[in-house]
């Protein structure tokens, strides 16, 4: 009667999936304090007490220029929000960062003082994917983070696939590549051949702060810092690891599925 | 004018020349070895015309018995006669005879300058000469004398490469074997003389009415030893594997293609003609041994990686089925059916035809394989299908006609032969009618286990990458070579999609053996479509098959040309999961492959399997790695060994009695002398 | 028979004469132990056998049985006998070792052996075409030959014993049946012993280069 316990257990429990993007985004956990505001214009004259604490050196300033944070190289562990003596930079609370140019990810500057989101792609790639995206997935030498969270959108509460958007088993199946971890240099060969593999037209999605500048691992030998060194990237979903829900809200973006270009949530 | 005798004989005459030629001109090899082997051919065209016109124009039921020479005892006589059922396997001889003869004319250039091919193809020559006489014979001495020289000569060709110690031991056995064989279908033609008192065919017909039930048994099982032994029926079969891979792969062919059926030859010949009458038991025994034969052979060719011991299990598995045709076929007379005996018997000789065009094909293919790679090993060839792509397809096609795959013709012989079974329950009211669908299931059984093996067989052979130096400087075969396997594969399309054609030939040979020409009732809407005789027959039509598929096919092709024009093509190299590149070492082995079954059909191999490894910190990072599996075969294990063992043992004992001496033997024989004449006075 | 009663009556009485004396010449070799001796009572017992030959042949107007006489004296009286006496003076052996069983033994044996001969022929005495005991005589020569054969240990001698087997196989040949054997039968058996006698007398020289001595007791790993 095994079948028939599950069928009943379904029943009851109904349909648990969230309404989002048609109802509202599910809330942030406490600790995570979602994107960050960079206002240069409350920067004290020679203060750079931002630049020495970020771990991975993504706080610059050059004396007399404005500070500029890297959204892409940024690990969010809110050191810089800490040390900030002017509250120069702040978190926003807003789960939204994904990008298409990596020169978006640059705060700092005036009118840059929060990512610049993410553009729908143009008409013939909607018209080839909007409806259904496979994307072959590749791991190249993180710590698995970035993974758990994308994997998570395959689950009962996101469901991923409603959208159309699905892993597949291999890139000749697939319309483009999601990249999570640094490249190492034993995985750079694999990822060209897989990006060569791809048929066109192909996307390419980098998540995670690895993915875009190599992260924790930035500057190792070993590493490549990035997947955008070797193949083009279209899509650049920043954080370490980026929130679910900021990898679907990129997605989303990306194939214009959020309802209106302000989008909701 | 009877021109297929002339034909007949004309083909003899080139036989003879060729073995004339290549020996005189056996200095000059090249030469030798066109003049050979393109007689050779000739006399194999004159041969497959001279048969396939004498079926088909029904003059060869119209033949009686000619006498060449007559010697100065009553019974001392050279007979010949050619009626329908010796045309029939004229014309499978002569069929491959000219293409394996056409093959050699490139093949036998590996042997210029090492072997004596003068020699080789006077022997040829002479052993189609022999097998031809064999089969047109129409007394007991001109078969006996035929069937021994065939033997012989097989013996000569066999053991051509004799510097090889394997060769030379497997070709000793095949000659014990042959002549076993000998002794017993002797020993049965006495048994049948004593009754009929005239050694001719003619005069032997029937004669099982006039022996009594026990004489008629032990001829009976005396003929099936013997034919049995000649066929490669279990348990009689451990010859064949052994022999027929040390052979040259032109002569194997013609050996699996051609010798092992004289002994279905002589079964039928004996079974319908001679002894007439049959009890129930015989077709039952028949069938038992063809159902064990089928299922053992495919078991033990999955097990194989050498390519032509693999193919050399299969002749096993596939005389099985013939047999099985032949067995059922005799309990249908014994209950009274000949329209069944004709289906079955029909079935049993498509199959033969079949095999001998299918494994012809796949023992040549094989030969163009060893030519271009030097080796049996399937573990180290690969790749081939790039190097080798017409040899490749020829071989496919091979494969799939063995598989009884539609549209090729063993499938048909293989829906014959099921229409044949399925139709046995109802036939009589025995126990015995049990084995008809047993015998169906493992039918289907060795089918399945047919493709699986032929899917190792081309797989680990031809596709993925070469896995040895060998492989990969592998070239394409001379033109020769696959002309005659191309020759070959004509004929397995031919037979699979006309078989309503050719069972019209086959008919005077079910009317000479069951009485029942089977005329008309096999074909359905003007020859188009195979339909078998009974209320709930089926019937099946390969050549709507693929006509149907062929059109099929050219459908998306069309849309592909109107629709797909804008389309690019581009090229690359195959996914391999990003890696560095994909080595040999990946691909799967050929023993790796038939694990399953090995595993599944445990009881029966009884797989042995060691690993050794040599490390020094942990067993992950070994240093060296040695891998050994095999696996038991039943009849050599259980049988043939403690026989040997016995054998040898009483000898030992015996032996005593040889002193050494001149003196003691003297001795022996005086006191025998003595003790003789005593025993007289 | 075709020929005169008295003729008749002489050949009826000079053949079984004939064949006692041969089986006597036999039971001497026996004895003999000088290896020229063996020779030329071998060559004396063949001179025997061509007279009854010629004998019958006149007798029964047979003619191959005269050129049986013939060949006879051609062969065994002439020739064989010649060839052994050089291969003797080659070889430079004069005489024969001890044999297995001693001589009044084998004597003895011999006795028996026709006295076996003589119950053999019994049943055929009616057959024959002159009277007499000579397929007897012919079937002891065969069996005390083959003793011979077995009892002494020179090679020569051995080859000596097979022929006076061959006298015996020819005396029953000659004697026996009213119609006598075949031609090409006599002749066949004719060739057959002169071509086995040069065989052996070839073989005999290797044996005594190979082992220094014509002793066939040496020749004992003849085992497979």
């Amino acid at each position: 009667m095994f079948i028939h316990d599950t069928i009943l257990n379904r029943l009851k429990r109904g349909c648990e999936t969230m309404d989002y993007p048609a109802g509202d985004a599910p809330a942030l956990p406490d600790r995570h304090g979602g994107g960050l505001r960079v206002e240069s214009a409350r920067c004290a004259a020679d203060c750079s007490a931002c630049v020495s604490v970020c771990p991975t050196e993504a706080i610059t300033r050059a004396s007399g220029q404005a500070v500029a944070l890297d959204l892409g190289r940024c690990l969010f562990c809110a050191e810089c929000v800490r040390a900030c003596p002017d509250r120069a930079i702040t978190q926003t609370g807003d789960h939204r960062l994904a990008a298409r140019l990596r020169e978006d990810l640059v705060l700092g500057g005036t009118g840059k003082e929060q990512v610049r989101l993410a553009a729908a792609l143009n008409e013939r790639l909607r018209g080839l994917f909007g409806r259904s995206l496979k994307l072959r997935q590749v791991s190249a030498g993180g710590c698995n983070a970035c993974e758990a969270d994308t994997n998570v959108l395959g689950t009962i509460g996101w469901d991923l696939g409603r959208f159309g958007i699905q892993f597949v088993a291999s890139p000749r199946h697939a319309d483009g590549l999601l990249i999570t971890g640094p490249v190492s240099k034993n995985m750079a060969l694999a990822l060209q051949k897989t990006y060569a593999a791809v048929p066109d037209p192909k996307i390419v999605i980098a998540v995670g702060a690895c993915a875009i500048a190599g992260g924790p691992f930035v500057g190792h030998s070993q590493v490549s810092d990035g997947a955008g060194a070797l193949v083009p990237v279209d899509l650049f979903v920043p954080g370490c690891p980026p929130h679910p829900l900021t990898i679907l809200d990129g997605l989303l973006r990306l194939l214009d599925r959020l309802g209106g270009p302000s989008g909701k949530g | 004018m009877d021109y297929p005798a002339i034909l007949l004989i004309v083909a003899a005459c080139a036989y003879v020349a060729g073995m004339a030629g290549a020996l005189l001109l056996r200095r000059v090899g090249r030469l030798a070895l066109s003049v050979g082997f393109g007689l050779a051919a000739v006399g194999g065209a004159c041969g497959f015309l001279s048969g396939v016109t004498s079926l088909a124009t029904g003059q060869a039921a119209a033949r009686g018995a000619v006498t060449f020479w007559s010697g100065p005892a009553p019974n001392l006589r050279l007979v010949i006669q050619a009626d329908p059922l010796s045309c029939f396997f004229v014309t499978i001889v002569s069929m491959l005879g000219a293409a394996i003869a056409i093959y050699s004319l490139g093949y036998s250039g590996a042997y210029l300058g090492r072997k004596s091919v003068g020699l080789l193809a006077a022997l040829y020559n002479a052993l189609l000469l022999a097998t031809t006489l064999t089969f047109v014979a129409g007394n007991v001495w001109v078969f006996l004398i035929a069937w021994e020289m065939m033997a012989l000569l097989a013996y000569g060709l066999v053991t051509f490469e004799h510097e090889d110690r394997e060769t030379r031991g497997a070709a000793v056995f095949y000659f014990i074997m042959s002549h076993i064989d000998a002794v017993c279908v002797m020993l049965g033609f006495l048994v049948l003389f004593q009754a009929a008192g005239d050694f001719s065919f003619d005069g032997l017909r029937g004669v099982g009415a006039k022996l009594s039930s026990g004489q008629r048994d032990t001829a009976f099982l005396l003929f099936v030893v013997g034919f049995g032994i000649k066929a490669g029926l279990v348990p009689l079969h451990v010859w064949l594997p052994v022999a027929h891979p040390v052979a040259p792969s032109n002569v194997s062919a013609l050996m699996s293609g051609v010798l092992i059926k004289t002994g279905i030859y002589g079964i039928a010949r004996v079974c319908f003609e001679f002894l007439g009458g049959p009890p129930l038991w015989w077709g039952a025994l028949l069938l038992a041994l063809g159902t064990v034969s089928a299922v053992l052979g495919v078991l033990y060719a999955l097990m194989e990686h050498d390519l032509k011991r693999l193919l050399a299990y299969h002749s096993i598995e596939n005389i099985g089925i013939i047999v099985m045709g032949l067995g059922a076929s005799l309990m249908f007379v014994s209950t009274g059916h000949p329209v069944l005996a004709a289906l079955a018997l029909a079935a049993a000789l498509y199959h033969t035809i079949n095999h001998a065009s299918f494994k012809g094909l796949l023992f040549l293919g094989a030969g163009s394989v060893l030519h271009a790679t030097h080796t049996r090993n399937m573990e180290e060839m690969g790749g081939l299908v790039k190097r080798m792509p017409q040899t490749a397809m020829l071989f496919l096609l091979g494969a799939v006609a063995i598989s009884a795959l539609p549209p090729l013709n063993g499938f048909v012989s293989e829906w014959l032969t099921y229409q044949a079974l399925l139709q046995g329950f109802g036939s009589t009211d025995s126990l015995l009618r049990l084995m008809f669908p047993v015998g169906g299931a493992m039918l289907a059984l060795t089918g399945a286990l047919a493709a699986a093996c032929f899917v190792k067989a081309f797989g680990i052979s031809f596709l993925a990458q070469p896995r040895s130096q060998a492989a990969e400087r592998a070239r394409e075969v001379p033109a020769s070579m696959r002309l005659g396997m191309a020759l070959l594969a004509i004929a397995c399309l031919f037979l699979g999609l006309f078989p309503t054609v050719f069972l019209g030939w086959l008919g005077p040979v079910m009317n000479q053996l069951t009485g029942e020409a089977l005329a008309g009732r096999l074909s359905l809407a003007g020859g188009w479509v195979l339909a078998a005789p009974g209320a709930n027959a089926g019937s099946v039509s390969t050549a709507a098959m693929t006509l149907f598929g062929l059109s099929f096919l050219l459908v998306p092709l069309f849309l592909r040309r109107m629709l797909g024009r804008r389309a690019k093509t581009v090229r690359g190299p195959t996914w391999d999961c990003g890696l560095q590149g994909l080595t040999p070492r990946m691909e799967y082995s050929a023993t790796g492959f038939s694990k399953p079954l090995r595993m599944i059909f445990k009881a029966l191999f009884r797989p042995h399997r060691e690993v050794q490894r040599e490390y020094e910190f942990s067993p992950y990072f070994a240093r060296s790695l040695r891998f050994e599996s095999h696996v038991e075969e039943v009849f050599e294990e259980r049988i043939y060994r403690p026989t040997r063992f016995w054998i040898l043992r009483v000898s030992r004992r015996v032996r005593a009695l040889q002193q050494g001496s001149l003196q003691v033997y003297l001795l022996y024989i005086f006191l025998t002398l003595l003790g003789l004449l005593l025993w007289a006075v | 028979m075709n020929s005169s009663p008295q003729v008749v009556d002489f050949a009826v009485g000079l053949i079984p004469l004939l064949a006692a004396i041969m089986l006597v010449l036999q039971l001497l070799l026996l004895a003999q132990r000088m290896l020229v001796t063996v020779i030329r009572v071998f060559a004396l017992q063949s001179l025997l056998l061509a007279v009854i030959a010629g004998v019958v042949g006149y007798t029964c107007h047979a003619w191959h049985v005269t050129l049986v006489a013939v060949l006879t004296v051609m062969g065994k009286v002439l020739f064989l006998p010649w060839l052994l006496e050089r291969l003797i003076r080659r070889v430079r052996i004069e005489q024969e070792i001890s044999p297995w069983l001693n001589m009044p033994a084998s004597l003895f044996l011999c006795g028996g052996l026709t006295l076996l001969g003589y119950l053999v022929a019994r049943p055929f005495a009616s057959a024959e075409r002159v009277g007499g005991n000579t397929l007897a005589v012919a079937v002891a020569l065969v069996l005390t030959g083959f003793f011979l054969l077995i009892n002494r240990r020179k090679a020569l001698t051995q080859v000596l014993a097979l022929l006076t087997m061959e006298n015996g196989v020819m005396l029953a040949a000659i004697a026996f049946s009213s119609h006598g054997m075949p031609l090409v039968v006599e002749l066949g058996i004719f060739f057959d012993v002169v071509i086995a006698v040069m065989v052996l007398g070839l073989l005999v020289f290797r044996i005594r280069e190979t082992f220094a001595s014509m002793d066939t007791s040496r020749l004992n790993e003849l085992k497979g």
